[in-house]
């Protein structure tokens, strides 16, 4: 067996297209995503688009740590919607 | 980090900053929204395989110098180029002497250097964090096997670093703060993804205590969670932070992405922030310096840019030693678990928050205008500003889209929904590094409001 640096263990270990070949395509298998809510709305959209019924990976987290000053009414609004839609989808 | 990280998984983040999970043996990678909701949708992730940069790190950091300074070395060394289609693989003794959060400060801040992600191995000094987060049975072993390779190589001698600082407009920036130091400053902000541990908070506090900070200095402590700030409670640095002048404000990136905290017109801010390109703090031709918690905590105290080592000499201060504690307090409160069954739940969407639009299929040929000629190294702050006023519209793409490239031209909306009119599209050029800093999505799902070709 071929010595392994750390990275090549962890994408070794979840890898279901490609070879570790610097440079070419690879697929890796995914355990956890993470979300803030900047980028998040958009992200739940789309998975109310894709019609996804609950998340697939083992662990999925929305944090709420960008639009926190609140000066109207969209960033509150924003945030029942993660809350919302993290419940719908199954992400902490 | 304190809850949700478990070594040896990997996982993909809707923030650039992602990566800084890899501090803990993950391959944790940010990027475009669409993947990780195609994640989250059990597909496959997909990447061009990187080469490994292996950095070796050897020996001590040296009293007043700390794990912000490693990788201010490493942007040094490399620039914010030096990183893309790399990960980055940290290795060495020197990894003895760096705690799991000093790991986080280095993981995080490889998102600078354009590096894919950042990996760490998961060796005892990761079991002991996970064991003070009330965590230890989610401890594997993941190290180097003896023999490996790597496709590129560095080395850093941690004894030889010296406490260095990013000026103004990139975090590549990199000089010794002994070569800008002296100059008046009008706020420190301590705190964000680069520098979010306990530690990282208690030691700006011991290095205030019992003094008061320069009255010209706002000096602006941004505690990462409600975690962090118990905890900060109870080892006495939110006494120490108050009682010298901090101001306290919300746990989250808060000024590092210009929601609030704008500094003063001409005046110099001081930041454990990740990033200092141009404006992003809110405040037009702002002048941004990056720093570690220690420098910082010494400028607020003789307003201005200070080498900590000075501190010896100026106050009679020896360096602080942090000790990790063996169990920090954890709070899970409002950690929300999604139900067993969210089948019934109804979204709740108010009046800025719009379904996606629709979206045609990509076809073979295009005949339209180039609209937008740019160079190298754009930032996303370029492609959408960020800040109060921009980022909430985030969750209505047709309303954001009116932001695109206002920072570089205030009329590029209009002449791309006219092209979109007239020739049914547009494109625009760039060089290198384009989307700087980038792992959001919106930047381009908006180009498609605009009509540009993806």
């Amino acid at each position: 067996m071929k010595p392994y640096n750390v990275t090549q263990k962890l994408i070794d270990s979840h890898l279901i297209i490609g070879d570790m070949t610097p440079g070419s395509e690879i697929g890796i298998k995914i355990d956890q995503a993470l979300l803030q809510d900047a980028t998040g709305t958009l992200v739940q959209l789309e998975l109310e688009a894709m019609g996804l019924k609950k998340a697939k990976t083992e662990i999925a987290v929305q944090y709420v740590d960008h639009n926190l000053l609140q000066t109207d009414f969209k960033n509150a609004d924003d945030h029942a919607f993660l809350l919302s839609a993290s419940q719908r989808f199954g992400l902490w | 980090m304190e809850r949700f990280g478990i070594p040896g998984k990997t996982m993909v983040g809707a923030d650039s900053h992602s990566c800084a999970a890899g501090s803990m043996g993950m391959l944790a990678i940010g990027t475009g929204g669409l993947d990780v909701a195609a994640a989250i949708a059990g597909e496959p992730f997909f990447v061009r395989m990187p080469k490994v940069m292996g950095v070796k790190l050897t020996g001590k950091l040296p009293d007043w110098v700390s794990a912000k300074d490693v990788i201010l070395e490493m942007l040094r060394r490399h620039g914010v180029k030096g990183g893309v289609g790399k990960i980055l693989e940290y290795y060495g003794d020197g990894l003895e002497n760096l705690s799991a959060m000093d790991r986080h400060v280095i993981a995080n801040m490889g998102a600078e250097l354009g590096a894919t992600t950042t990996v760490f191995p998961s060796d005892g000094e990761i079991k002991r964090f996970l064991k003070s987060q009330g965590r230890e049975e989610d401890w594997i072993e993941l190290v180097a096997d003896e023999g490996c390779e790597y496709d590129l190589h560095e080395e850093i001698r941690l004894n030889d670093l010296v406490p260095l600082i990013a000026q103004p407009t990139s975090p590549g920036n990199v000089v010794p703060v002994s070569e800008v130091a002296g100059k008046p400053i009008g706020q420190v902000v301590i705190g964000s993804s680069a520098n979010p541990g306990v530690r990282d908070f208690w030691i700006a506090g011991a290095i205030v205590k019992d003094k008061s900070i320069n009255s010209e200095v706002s000096f602006d402590i941004n505690p990462t969670s409600r975690q962090l700030i118990q905890n900060m409670i109870d080892n006495h640095a939110f006494a120490n932070l108050i009682k010298a002048g901090a101001r306290f404000h919300q746990s989250g990136c808060m000024g590092c992405i210009g929601m609030g905290q704008a500094p003063a017109s001409d005046t110099i801010s001081l930041r454990t922030m990740p990033r200092n390109f141009p404006s992003r703090s809110g405040t037009e031709d702002d002048q941004v310096y990056l720093c570690s918690p220690e420098t910082a905590a010494a400028s607020a105290l003789t307003g201005k840019i200070t080498d900590p080592r000075d501190l010896e000499k100026l106050y009679g201060m020896s360096y602080p030693q942090y000790e990790n504690p063996e169990m920090e307090i954890i709070n899970t409160e409002l950690l929300v678990a999604p139900p067993e069954d969210g089948s019934q739940i109804e979204l709740k969407k108010g009046p800025n928050i719009k379904a996606l639009p629709q979206i045609d299929p990509l076809m073979d040929n295009y005949e339209v205008p180039v609209l937008l000629k740019m160079g190298d190294d754009i930032s996303t702050d370029e492609i959408l500003k960020a800040g109060a006023e921009v980022l909430p519209f985030r969750s209505n793409l047709p309303e954001i889209s009116k932001y695109t490239f206002s920072v570089i031209d205030s009329s590029f909306y209009d002449r791309a929904m006219e092209s979109k009119t007239q020739n049914g599209g547009h494109i625009v050029v760039t060089k290198e590094n384009y989307a700087q800093g980038q792992a959001g999505n919106t930047p381009h799902w908006h180009l498609n409001i605009l009509g540009k070709l993806p």
